[in-house]
């Protein structure tokens, strides 16, 4: 089995705030691994540090067997593409030269679009189902079409590996499953390495094959669904007593109430 | 859509060409000594060539504009470029300190050096580009200064960028007045039209010294425009298309430092241009920066042609300094570009 990632004594954080240190994880290619854990864990920080996003402080990231230090920004961008929490552009800017963003590290000629990086264009709008509004100026967008615009425009970078922090922070509960399986489709039909940050460990346990659970910079536990939301692990990272079924249709474990761990329990 | 922008492109440009020549031939024509287009016609094509003519078109006013011109260009491209580096639509050569910089070492210059300077007998070269050279290494120094108290972990941070350039410009300005009010009137009066931001003693050698830099880093900037357009992201969105942001940006920054030293070595400090003209040309072009940039350009020169021409004239024989025209038809321009833009 070839790894997407591997860390090795991995330490990263903030100027002089260490948020996570000596880590050691490795993340599978071609399955769909979702980082779960409360506010501050280090869970964004970890993505940020293995998309080089963010400087590691110390440690090595294995990216599929190669030493990320030696390999040019560039050269990663064609690898991996990482759709970040807030991304912004200028409102006027229309979709399509936003997705066409994604070509760059494909693009000898900065001028020009190639017929294969249209042709990636094409297929990035299809996937994300945003062909209808390729024309429009991006202020002239709703959040979850702008979100799945976004997601376009990684997936136009044309990479094996897709990184996404909190995809479906600020959308609506319909349009949170329209953005999740999309990126199912992509795992499925597309063969990509999927690594997320998500808050809804519903979401995470329906729509991944592994989860990491992470607490205050440390990793708790790793593995499938089944093994993560459970009352032990749930008690241990969130600090709840999480009740737990499973869901009837998807057959994946579903949390459907809890409460606040009180000091006593602990 | 793509091939919209372009037709615009293309007319916006051609429109500015032609005011560019307008006030070019306003500029050549009109002045203490007024001369018929075809007095300047023939004087250009050599026919019939008349001393008098000869003097007052190739000695003061040809050099005059082409230097406007060619301040014009440098402003205009160095303000898309910072604007765009640091992604706030303030930033412009100005505010970076580069400005105040170079006009305190100008003043230093006079301060310790002018008197023997005028006594001492030294090739004229020499003495014409002492003052340019003094502003072009103060102009560097604090750049310099600038960027070191910019720079937080080996990362440049914009943000400081622009509160450091803002507190490098008003030390500099301290300092500059500082010495000013200690020298001479003479010599007062050389510092304060310098600071102005002032063209009218300009010659062919100011041309010769500062178009090299301005061809050179000009075209080297606008091969870098495209990476303006990705700098509207925010910077891991940027990072994660496999774009070196730091090391770019540094690369532009400096080029840009140089453009704004060279400018400012031989016009002194023109506030403005940088701030409006990319802005104008925003208004005009849309924002990608392959056509903002020349558009610019061709704005910043335009604006300065003019506001020369209004200067040299509207007082005459007494000038107004270019800056200051820029300022006083300039701002209210912008103002009203902001206002409309809202709406």
């Amino acid at each position: 089995m070839q790894t997407a990632f591997r860390m090795e004594n991995l330490s990263s954080g903030y100027e002089q705030v260490s948020v996570f240190e000596g880590l050691n994880l490795t993340i599978e290619e071609g399955k769909v691994t979702t980082i779960i854990g409360p506010n501050g864990c280090g869970k964004s920080t970890l993505l940020k540090t293995i998309g080089r996003i963010l400087k590691k402080q110390q440690g090595t990231v294995y990216l599929q067997d190669q030493n990320m230090q030696n390999l040019s920004t560039k050269e990663i961008a064609k690898k991996l593409a990482i759709l970040s929490q807030t991304p912004i552009a200028p409102g006027q800017l229309k979709v399509e030269e936003l997705i066409a963003y994604g070509r760059y590290p494909h693009r000898n000629n900065v001028n020009r679009l190639t017929k294969k990086d249209e042709e990636m264009i094409e297929w990035a709008l299809k996937v994300t189902n945003t062909m209808e509004y390729r024309n429009r100026e991006l202020s002239q967008l709703s959040g979850g079409q702008r979100q799945r615009v976004w997601l376009a425009m990684a997936l136009a970078q044309e990479t094996s590996i897709l990184l996404l922090d909190e995809p479906t922070t600020y959308l609506d509960m319909a349009h949170q499953l329209e953005v999740l399986e999309i990126v199912k489709n992509l795992n499925e039909e597309h063969r990509c390495t999927i690594v997320m940050v998500l808050h809804d460990i519903n979401h995470a346990a329906r729509y991944s094959d592994h989860l990491i659970a992470m607490r205050q910079g440390a990793v708790m536990r790793t593995g499938t669904p089944e093994e993560i939301l459970c009352v032990d692990v749930m008690r241990s990272v969130f600090n709840i007593n999480a009740r737990i079924m499973e869901d009837p249709v998807t057959k994946t474990p579903v949390c459907y109430g809890y409460d606040v761990m009180k000091e006593a329990d602990k | 859509m793509r091939k919209k922008t372009s037709s615009v492109f293309v007319m916006t440009v051609s429109v500015l060409i032609l005011f560019i020549l307008g006030a070019s031939y306003l500029h050549l024509t009109n002045g203490v000594f007024d001369m018929s287009v075809m007095d300047v016609l023939k004087t250009l094509l050599r026919i019939e060539p008349n001393p008098k003519f000869d003097l007052v078109i190739f000695e003061f006013r040809l050099p005059r504009i082409v230097i406007a011109a060619l301040v014009g260009v440098g402003l205009g491209i160095a303000g898309v470029v910072l604007q765009g580096i640091t992604r706030n639509g303030l930033a412009d050569p100005g505010i970076l300190g580069i400005n105040a910089g170079a006009g305190a070492a100008v003043v230093i210059f006079m301060f310790f050096f002018q008197l023997r300077l005028t006594s001492a007998d030294m090739s004229s070269w020499f003495s014409i580009l002492m003052m340019p050279i003094f502003g072009f290494v103060g102009g560097a120094m604090a750049a310099v200064l600038i960027f070191s108290f910019a720079r937080k972990n080996g990362h440049l941070d914009m943000q400081r960028l622009i509160l450091t350039g803002i507190a490098i410009n008003s030390g500099f300005g301290a300092l500059s007045l500082f010495l000013s009010l200690k020298m001479n009137a003479q010599d007062y009066e050389n510092a304060a039209v310098w600071m102005a931001g002032s063209i009218y003693n300009a010659n062919w050698i100011f041309v010769v010294t500062m178009l090299p830099w301005l061809i050179l880093l000009g075209f080297y900037v606008y091969r870098k425009s495209y990476l303006l357009d990705y700098f509207q992201l925010e910077e891991d969105s940027i990072t994660s298309l496999g774009i070196a942001v730091e090391k770019e940006k540094m690369k532009l920054l400096l080029a840009s430092v140089g453009l704004v030293s060279a400018c400012v070595s031989v016009s002194g400090s023109i506030g403005f241009i940088g701030l409006m003209a990319p802005h104008i040309a925003k208004q005009l072009v849309g924002i990608q920066h392959r056509y903002v940039m020349p558009v610019s350009a061709l704005i910043g020169a335009g604006l300065l042609v003019l506001a020369d021409f209004i200067g040299k004239t509207v007082f005459a024989p007494s000038e107004l300094a270019v800056g200051i025209v820029v300022s006083i038809i300039g701002i209210p321009y912008f103002l009203y570009l902001l206002v409309k833009s809202k709406a």
